[in-house]
């Protein structure tokens, strides 16, 4: 039983978990910077409240899982990533405590809106920046990092900051698409289609930097024998997303949006996934390379295989206790029982 | 000599210690408080009685911001672990990796995700499922202290692994999970996360008593708290002093650092009730010490012979003595200050005397924040008393940390120690004021008969 291959599917079903629920979570704090009345402010925040601790738990249970499956990645990878993911983690911490505070904080309250919007965007940001750095590849010889501490600071690796930034409002939007109402309704089915069209420019030229930028990705692209096909296929697929969401704002159908956002995310996450199979550490360290002893790889397999089941049940039992739309003459009231 | 100990690895070390100690001030409370609303919940459900709902009510929002704060301290914690104690990583991951994903996988999804069903759910779930959402909190924090106790246990008493190639490689998860000090380890970390919540539960009602409110939810409140350290405090004092004779056993420099003992006795070893150890003569200068005592609580004899650090080369004793020696007495002081005030308050509550002794409620606010105290004290005689390895005997703390520039680790403590101070300083402070004011009147007889 290969239980390195099983431990890297198990990691890259949970980034994707993790993308699509924290994702649009955090795409939530990002569209806040677009809503200038309080109460606004507290639907939108609202909305998460119940679920961000959960869904911020997928991200630890990533590092967990590379820590007890590829010892040597989490070890190498955070120590190369140094500061964006410390600072990552620093807007985390922002934006885990001003998500939880701000409700008792009286006259302070909008300081700490201003604080949970800086902080999801950094989030994104500094996500999106090591995601960059991550797949351009890492300089790494005899497992230590040789690179400098500055190194992630490319055009590259910025551009696929804004790149995340962008995903991730879009997700936000279509979330929230579906937990609001009203006039607060109104202004995300108007932010919606620019959203969805800065995604497609960006992921374009995400799909024609990356090759451009990182060789071992463009030889993988050439030995595609359906080369043109593939292509084809991808503006086909993002021509019929456009005419979905132009459906969907025109006639204000607010449940088709965060579909659509969840199909562009699959999708560009399938094709980076193809693109780095099967290296851990691009370009070339494999997941075999830095697989942990067979005894750590089995046991952690055997809690996994057993609770990853129940907890993606109860997840989803927990966004349906919390399906309701968030009404917007009680929000107020909500926040005021809850508090 | 000050600037040149400026290394990158005791800036790391000075990073994860600050780190470490602003997180272990929420689990306790997060642990305890948990298991107080089950036993709450518990009783509302069964009596009916709107008393248990009503400090339910005002208790779950507390936990709510002190599980928020914890989480956030954790999330950091368990990343910082990759980024400078990479070297660590790669040597002990084949073991504390599987526990660490075992403690997210059993604890922390389990948590996180019923909390939001028990914090906002109470209107929108059944009053079973809710029971459920909070016995399954419970558990959770419960598990969660397992794995991270199993995993801390473990790197100071290792066993049940090989090393291969220069990596840990595990042989037998019984062994890892159960070593030789994890019940110890474990058990002690409990009570004292009780120990903690019943000190917050009683500090916060008698600082309403003394605003003169004495409504039955306060009064209840301040019983249970008081009952409840009666019976936990000597409790935690034995498993304590076991914990230390299984100390003796396995990690005998720590004790030895403890005891601030430089030599051999062979007429018993008294116990230095004061003293400042001094590394370079070797000595501890200024004692007070009690005859006998050392050699009495370690060995249960009064002539048994102690360890002593002058049988450890240099390179293996515990680097920093003095931190060690007196964190212990601050955790040892504490403790018995606690016992003193639970068997006051047990005898003031058997004599009906409990809620006419003003002094009683001033000294109980006192000692509100002791339980944390002696906490932080304890880890830190573990965790400093275990060095100068990082995995017991196995890995220095010298081989454990990344490779990196100090001025790069120097820069990121220096934004970390900006933003916890002024995050978890205004979280511990909204946590305080939530705890002295009961804006809502959950606790107040009068303003509302419960919902």
């Amino acid at each position: 039983m290969d239980t390195s291959l099983i431990w890297a599917s198990i990691i890259i079903f949970s980034m994707l978990i993790y993308i699509i629920l924290d994702g649009s979570n955090l795409g939530v704090g990002i569209l806040c910077t677009c809503f200038q009345k309080k109460n606004a402010h507290d639907t939108l925040i609202q909305s998460i409240i119940p679920v961000w601790s959960g869904n911020e738990t997928w991200l630890v249970f990533i590092g967990a899982a590379l820590f007890s499956a590829f010892p040597a990645v989490y070890g190498v990878v955070l120590t190369a990533l140094y500061i964006p993911l410390f600072l990552m983690l620093i807007c985390l911490i922002i934006r885990g405590a001003s998500i939880t505070l701000r409700a008792y904080a009286k006259q302070f309250k909008r300081y700490w809106d201003t604080l949970f919007m800086i902080s999801s965007i950094g989030t994104c940001f500094f996500q999106g920046i090591s995601a960059g750095a991550w797949i351009t590849g890492l300089p790494i010889i005899n497992f230590t990092y040789v690179g400098t501490s500055l190194d992630w600071l490319t055009t590259f690796n910025i551009f696929c900051g804004i790149h995340f930034l962008i995903i991730y409002a879009f997700l936000g939007c279509g979330y929230m698409l579906c937990k609001t109402q009203g006039a607060i309704q109104k202004k995300l089915f108007f932010f919606a289609m620019p959203l969805y069209l800065l995604c497609t420019i960006t992921s374009m030229i995400m799909f024609l930097l990356v090759p451009r930028y990182i060789p071992s990705i463009l030889k993988k692209y050439q030995s595609f024998e359906i080369n043109y096909f593939f292509f084809f296929l991808i503006i086909l697929l993002y021509f019929l997303i456009s005419l979905t969401m132009y459906y969907a704002v025109r006639f204000k159908k607010n449940k088709i949006p965060f579909t659509m956002g969840l199909t562009t995310v699959i999708f560009n996450y399938t094709i980076a996934i193809i693109s780095l199979w099967p290296n851990i550490i691009p370009p070339n360290i494999s997941i075999w390379n830095v697989a942990a002893p067979i005894n750590s790889q089995i046991f952690s397999l055997i809690g996994a295989i057993i609770s990853l089941p129940i907890v993606i049940i109860y997840t989803i039992y927990r966004y349906w206790v919390f399906r309701t739309i968030i009404p917007i003459n009680n929000v107020t009231n909500i926040i005021k029982r809850n508090s | 000599m000050l600037l040149s100990s400026i290394t990158a690895l005791n800036v790391a070390r000075f990073q994860f210690a600050f780190a470490v100690t602003v997180h272990i001030i929420f689990p306790p409370l997060t642990i305890g408080l948990s298991v107080f609303l089950l036993v709450l919940e518990g009783l509302w459900l069964k009596t009916k009685k709107s008393i248990y709902q009503k400090i339910y009510k005002f208790w779950i929002k507390i936990f709510a911001v002190n599980f928020g704060l914890g989480v956030i301290s954790g999330v950091f914690l368990s990343f910082q672990i990759g980024q400078n104690w990479s070297q660590f990583s790669n040597f002990a991951g084949p073991v504390i990796g599987p526990l660490m994903s075992y403690e997210v996988l059993t604890a922390f999804f389990l948590e996180s995700g019923f909390l939001g069903i028990m914090l906002f759910g109470i209107k929108k779930v059944s009053r079973c499922a809710h029971f459920f959402a909070t016995i399954m909190v419970t558990i959770g924090t419960l598990l969660s202290s397992f794995w991270i106790m199993a995993a801390n246990s473990w790197m100071q008493t290792p066993r049940g692994f090989t090393i291969i190639d220069g990596i840990i490689h595990p042989t037998n998860w019984i062994e890892i999970i159960f070593n030789p000090s994890f019940p110890y380890h474990l058990i002690h970390m409990l009570l004292t996360a009780f120990i903690c919540t019943s000190l917050t539960i009683a500090g916060t009602a008698a600082w309403h008593l003394l605003q003169n409110t004495k409504t039955p939810a306060i009064k209840s409140m301040f019983t249970m708290s008081i009952s409840m350290l009666f019976y936990l405090v000597p409790l935690q004092i034995y498993v304590g002093h076991q914990h230390s004779r299984n100390t003796l056993i396995h990690q005998p420099a720590k004790i030895a650092a403890i005891e601030g003992n430089w030599e051999t006795k062979n007429n018993g070893t008294s116990f230095y009730v004061f003293g400042i150890p001094d590394t370079k003569q070797e000595k501890t200068h200024y004692t007070l010490k009690i005859p006998y005592l050392s050699s009495l609580l370690l060995t249960h004899s009064l002539k048994g012979k102690t360890p002593n650090l002058k049988n450890f080369i240099k390179e293996n004793r515990p680097t920093n003595i003095f931190l060690v020696f007196w964190s212990f007495r601050v955790m040892v002081l504490l403790g018995l200050l606690m016992m003193l005030l639970a068997t006051v308050g047990f005898i003031l509550h058997l004599k009906k005397q409990l809620f006419k002794k003003k002094w009683f409620y001033r000294w109980t606010l006192i000692m509100a924040p002791s339980g944390h105290v002696a906490l932080i004290a304890g880890w830190i005689v573990t965790e400093v008393g275990r060095q100068p390895w990082v995995v017991y005997g196995i890995q220095r703390t010298t081989d454990a940390v990344s490779t990196m520039k100090t001025q790069k680790i120097g820069v990121t403590l220096a934004i970390l120690l900006l933003v916890d101070i002024i995050i978890f300083g205004i979280g511990s402070y909204t946590l305080l004021t939530m705890m002295k004011t009961d804006t809502k009147g959950y606790l107040n007889k009068k303003t509302r008969s419960g919902r």
